[in-house]
């Protein structure tokens, strides 16, 4: 550490901050080095599995798992379920959270919507799969994409709705008054006012939502048979053969690259947006 | 171009009465101001005009036509803020132009209107920056340029020079009277600040707890205020007002305070002995020493407060303070005894229970 770079306490304080990150990202790194060893390396890998250094790095796993339609399956199905349970949830949570944030309910009040907003998220899934399991079966849309992605809606929109109907509140209203007395109608306001304001907010909550729906296995794992998705595909990495940790690694990997292009390309606006609700700017 | 009438206005915040039967009509082209202390409805009274208050009981009608009903965006009146609420997503440009594109004019005349409007306001070098770069002052013309480039019906204005410093709320005073002298729209301004509502209305609506004290130009007010509040809101420094009753002495009646000075009365005034009154005269309305006539009081300088050619002097009258406003003197030091009378001509007598002008 260089002296100009701040005092000693900050040295010591990144020092310990970087030591916790390395012991929470380690599982990853050993995924990701693991899925670059073929099978038999897997437990004879001294040192903390460095390519080239500790073991010489091979792409057979992962040309082995991409030529099979199960990891093309799972991805497309994931990424569907994802990207349209997000979208949906938007489309339904933001005007739920401008009228949260601007209007005046009095049976039953603002404050108890909220809080219902909020309870599906407290709700063990598991009090809820049961029901959907028999509601979907009569329904006919036991595994179809489309009854997952109301069941994934269901369970993310409280995000949006939260999160947004926050920053809504900390808009000042006077900007969608002048809106309104400028020409707009109410919806006016909204879409072209209030919302284009809250886009950091809507991009942190969209990302919630997305990796949430992204990762979901317990509802996939109920609701749906021939249709998986990632995680389950990752589960499926354990047959009659025992673990197959090399194959797990690279499907991991392959769970992991899409949430994180989106939270890359969504940088700028998540630390923003997660702060957006809590500090008044 | 149309006239503007309030008829018997009525508010509520649940079961608070904010405003009690306001009624005011309103020329076409007239600068009114509405003016009062903070909480006292005006604001309120504003943003039932533009529709972004709903009206309890009675009704305001634009041009004849009653808009009680009308959405904000249907009553062709625009409106400053307080805080400009210019739209930080946008360009100046865009801003100014916003109203225009919500309305669907052709987008070759949005330009040449907000290139007018901003020619206006000096802001044509400033159309492609955003609000957030924009200093006060200019933020504040921007949120002109919104309010005239659609020629509306009805200018509202809500106290939109209180965030700017002494220096540019002069400034912003006169540009803002220099446009209605121009485009001549109805304008409805809200402010606290009395200086602003004399200097710029045709008429002045003196507001306080919700009820209309007094309509009048700035002169009406401050010659004839209608009662006590109206005489202490308007003029600065405030008028004094002195609590006592009226006494008669050598066929001449007089004012008397309750450490017994005495102050005379003007001859034609409709009171009688006996009669508990307050006895009102503004600061700069006073003769001292010299030029003081016979029946002045003697009063000893508490605090004096230079403020250039003229000084304002503080003293008590029993434990009653006034404040002078005179010519600045040596003589008028702390401590210094002085003798003065208020000018007869310019004394206003209240009833001192209802407040009322007599």
């Amino acid at each position: 550490m260089n002296k100009n770079q701040g005092s000693l306490l900050t040295s010591i304080y990144t020092i310990i901050a970087l030591g916790i990150t390395m012991i929470f990202f380690f599982p990853l790194w050993w995924s990701f080095s693991n899925s670059l060893r073929i099978p038999k390396e897997t437990f004879t890998v001294t040192g903390v599995g460095i390519p080239f250094i500790n073991f010489t790095p091979t792409l057979g796993n992962w040309t082995h798992q991409l030529s099979f339609p199960e990891a093309h399956i799972a991805l497309y199905n994931s990424s569907f379920i994802a990207v349209i349970s997000t979208a949906l949830a938007i489309v339904v949570g933001l005007p739920a959270a401008y009228a949260l944030a601007r209007f005046r309910f009095r049976f039953p009040p603002n404050k108890d919507i909220t809080i219902w907003f909020i309870s599906q998220r407290v709700l063990p899934p598991a009090a809820a799969v049961v029901p959907f399991f028999v509601l979907w079966n009569m329904l006919g849309i036991y595994d179809t994409k489309f009854g997952m992605i109301i069941v994934q809606t269901t369970f993310i929109m409280p995000f949006v709705v939260v999160i947004v109907r926050q920053t809504f509140l900390d808009l000042p209203i006077e900007l969608e008054e002048a809106a309104m007395v400028d020409g707009a109608t109410h919806i006016g306001a909204f879409l072209k006012v209030a919302v284009p304001l809250s886009v950091p907010a809507i991009a942190a909550a969209s990302l919630i939502m997305f990796t949430f729906a992204w990762n979901d296995y317990f509802f996939v794992s109920v609701l749906m048979m021939k249709n998986f998705t990632l995680p389950i595909y990752i589960a499926g990495g354990v047959d009659s053969r025992g673990v197959q940790f090399w194959f797990i690694a690279v499907r991991t990997m392959i769970a992991v690259i899409l949430p994180l292009i989106l939270c890359l390309l969504a940088q700028r606006y998540i630390v923003r947006g997660l702060t957006l609700g809590a500090v008044k700017g | 171009m149309a006239d503007l009438t309030i008829d018997n206005v009525n508010k509520f915040y649940d079961k608070t009465q904010v405003l009690f039967d306001v009624s005011l009509s309103i020329k076409d082209g007239e600068f009114i101001v509405l003016v009062g202390p903070s909480g006292c409805g005006k604001s309120t009274l504003l943003r039932m005009i533009a529709g972004l208050e709903d009206i309890n009981s009675g009704e305001i009608s634009l041009g004849g036509k009653v808009i009680n009903q009308l959405a904000p965006r249907d009553r062709d009146v625009s409106m400053v803020f307080q805080n400009y609420a210019l739209y930080p997503h946008l360009s100046v440009a865009k801003n100014i132009g916003f109203s225009l594109r919500m309305r669907k004019v052709e987008k070759s005349i949005i330009d040449k209107k907000v290139a007018d409007a901003a020619e206006m306001l000096g802001l044509t070098h400033l159309l492609s920056r955003l609000p957030r770069n924009l200093s006060g002052g200019e933020r504040q013309r921007v949120a002109m340029g919104r309010a005239i480039v659609r020629d509306p019906e009805v200018f509202l204005f809500d106290e939109p020079l209180s965030n700017l410093d002494a220096k540019l709320r002069v400034m912003m005073r006169n540009q803002i009277k220099e446009i209605h002298y121009e485009v001549k729209t109805t304008t409805v301004y809200v402010t606290h600040d009395q200086i602003e509502a004399m200097t710029m209305a045709d008429k002045i609506v003196v507001l306080n707890g919700g009820i209309v004290e007094q309509v009048g130009s700035p002169d009406e007010l401050y010659d004839q205020p209608n009662n006590t509040f109206v005489a202490s809101f308007i003029g600065s420094p405030s008028m004094n007002q002195i609590h006592g009753k009226v006494v008669s002495e050598k066929g001449k009646k007089y004012f008397q305070s309750k450490d017994n000075s005495l102050f005379l009365l003007p001859e034609n005034a409709n009171i009688s002995e006996g009669q508990e009154i307050i006895y009102g005269f503004r600061p700069e309305h006073v003769d001292i020493n010299q030029s003081a006539s016979e029946d002045a009081i003697n009063l000893k300088v508490k605090v004096d407060q230079p403020t250039g050619s003229q000084s304002l002097v503080f003293a008590n009258v029993g434990d009653q303070e006034i404040c002078l406003d005179v010519p600045k003197s040596h003589l008028l030091k702390p401590g210094n005894e002085f003798k003065m009378s208020p000018q007869l001509d310019n004394i206003h007598i209240f009833d001192s229970e209802t407040g009322k002008r007599i």
